[in-house]
């Protein structure tokens, strides 16, 4: 039988005779403020792009935007970086990240990535990418 | 008239004070937040520089499209004026950095180019940091109060 610690999460005892639990997030729980601006910045975007299940701004959307959304509400400060290794794949990631933390703030504070034509795209599998006129 | 009024109406074309508000900017002008496409020109022309003088005639372009995505573009018009352009896309993954280029070609950049381009990374967030954002690279606080 379950038993409930607090309102967040169930412990339920792994078998009849252990003293083991197993942490259940109790789906009634209130959701904390990140995850409520999460959802609703979420629902906002896939409601502008609900018509069309090819939309590439829909699945753009619904790849990116949860990382980036709940980095844009989160506090700005980015820790230092004790030391950058440029062929460390993760350091690059990272720089990319920031990048776009800062640009999503720029565009105002938890703002869902909708794509606005950024790039032009001639062809996918020639690389041709460029910064739309 | 004193001959520093002279001067100074010579330089400024009238000793009326109020003939100089233009050189002031408008305290209360509307402050336009960018689109992510300003942003990302504003982001490329930091980026294109990161490489050297771009030779004379030509464009280019390097931006970071998304977090693991970085996009070089060049453009140019060869001896018979015809506009050549070379563009290539690198996406970051947990194998490596993918080169793709014209012509559906891709490889794994190694060596010093995959030094050169990783040390470019850093620049580019370090100067699109300060140049672009106004902000500390290192904390990610504004540098504006």
């Amino acid at each position: 039988m379950a038993e409930q610690q607090n309102m967040n999460e169930y412990y339920i005892p792994a078998s009849p005779a252990s003293q083991e639990a197993v942490i259940v997030r109790n789906p009634e729980a209130p959701l904390s403020e990140a995850e409520l601006a999460y959802q609703a910045a979420m629902e906002s975007a896939l409601d502008a792009h609900e018509a069309d299940p090819t939309d590439v701004d829909r699945r753009r959307i619904e790849g990116l935007l949860g990382e980036s959304t709940i980095a844009a509400t989160e506090i700005t400060v980015v820790s230092p970086e004790v030391s950058f290794n440029p062929l460390d794949t993760g350091h690059l990631v990272a720089c990319g990240q920031r990048v776009i933390r800062m640009r999503d703030i720029e565009r105002g504070e938890g703002t869902p990535i909708v794509s606005e034509a950024v790039v032009q795209t001639q062809d996918l599998n020639k690389g041709d990418f460029r910064l739309a006129a | 008239m004193s001959v520093l009024k002279k001067v100074a109406t010579l330089l400024i074309g009238d000793n009326n004070t109020s003939s100089v508000n233009w050189l002031k900017m408008p305290k209360k002008r509307a402050l336009k937040k960018l689109t992510e496409r300003e942003l990302l020109t504003l982001e490329s022309e930091v980026g294109a520089k990161l490489f050297g003088p771009i030779p004379h005639g030509h464009r280019r372009e390097f931006f970071c499209l998304d977090e693991r995505t970085w996009i070089w573009h060049e453009e140019w018009l060869d001896e018979k004026r015809k506009l050549t352009t070379s563009t290539v896309r690198y996406e970051i993954n947990e194998h490596g950095v993918l080169k793709v280029q014209e012509g559906a070609r891709y490889t794994y950049i190694d060596g010093e180019e995959l030094q050169n381009f990783g040390i470019a990374i850093r620049m580019y967030y370090e100067q699109v940091a300060r140049e672009v954002y106004s902000r500390d690279p290192a904390t990610g606080e504004s540098l504006v109060q």
